[in-house]
């Protein structure tokens, strides 16, 4: 595992910000926030809570009406493949609609700024099979994750 | 039934189930198998092991049942909302079998030695009256046609 503490998160972070070209970016104590990608994105770091993972909200935003219970669908069928194979599921915020993925991303010794990008570009491929609106024509909201929940990922 | 494909058995998980057996009154399986199938209060449950970081995890998927395709968007919506208002990995992910309208909740438990029987038993049980709590809340949900259905209709 790699050693984290909220220094070493924060310089994580900075190192993806380079690595990645993510617009937007702000980094603070325990979270940070960008747009990558065309989707928003916020890592958080709680080492009170889980000191042996990253914990991850990818935004993609809300879905048309008429194309819900498609969608909806797609959603809760690639739950069963993405908790399994990529620790990470789907759900969709009760407030705003907008569907959002969580996922929890190992501290492994390897996990240096261009890994976290590749990790994060591959969450966000993900999403391609759910044929939402476009990423680049959709609005970005920022923040998101557990501030908007009740609880965080476990 | 829910089939998960899982051919990596984690040693430890045979006394696990073993355990769960005994904590729950379950018979034995009749063969030895990958995955593992019992029905606790006409729910079924699938327990499978599967290779996770050094220790491995416990996957267990229980059935929510069928969901009817007038229901459906309502449903779907509450079960994705859910997963952000309590869902988790260890706490249970709502989802769709790949292959059937039928609805599962999916927990993974780190298989720890601290992870025993009894404690398993508790996590089946729990998934058990949610699963029950989900199936009832979904027959009361009223049917509804799609949007686009609707619009065809003449309904503005």
């Amino acid at each position: 595992m790699r050693p984290m503490n909220q220094a070493a998160f924060q310089a994580l972070l900075h190192e993806f910000a380079r690595a990645s070209g993510a617009r937007r970016t702000s980094i603070r104590p325990g979270v940070g926030t960008c747009e990558y990608r065309g989707v928003s994105v916020a890592v958080y770091f709680d080492e009170a809570t889980d000191r042996s993972h990253l914990h991850t909200y990818i935004d993609f935003g809300a879905v048309p009406p008429e194309q819900q219970q498609r969608v909806y669908g797609a959603l809760l069928r690639d739950n069963f493949r993405l908790q399994r194979r990529r620790r990470c599921f789907v759900g969709v915020d009760q407030e705003t609609g907008r569907v959002v993925l969580v996922a929890r991303i190992a501290l492994e010794p390897a996990l240096d700024g261009d890994r976290l990008a590749d990790i994060l570009g591959e969450l966000i491929r993900a999403g391609d099979a759910w044929h939402l609106p476009d990423p680049r024509t959709r609005p970005v909201r920022l923040p998101i994750g557990p501030s908007r929940h009740r609880r965080r990922p476990s | 039934m829910i089939d998960i494909d899982c051919r990596s058995a984690v040693p430890a998980l045979d006394q696990l189930l073993k355990e769960l057996r005994e904590a729950m009154g379950l018979p034995r399986p009749p063969a030895a198998s990958p995955h593992t199938n019992i029905v606790v209060d006409g729910v079924e449950v699938v327990l499978a092991a599967e290779p996770y970081a050094d220790t491995g995890e416990l996957q267990v998927c229980v059935d929510l049942g069928e969901i009817p395709e007038p229901k459906a968007r309502h449903a779907y919506r509450a079960m994705l909302e859910s997963n952000l208002l309590v869902g988790g990995l260890n706490v249970g992910v709502m989802t769709l079998h790949p292959d059937a309208q039928r609805g599962s909740l999916v927990l993974r438990l780190p298989l720890t030695p601290e992870l025993r029987g009894d404690a398993l038993a508790d996590a089946v049980r729990h998934s058990v009256e949610l699963s029950k709590s989900w199936r009832s809340f979904i027959e009361r949900l009223p049917a509804t046609r799609s949007p686009r259905l609707h619009h065809a209709a003449g309904h503005h």
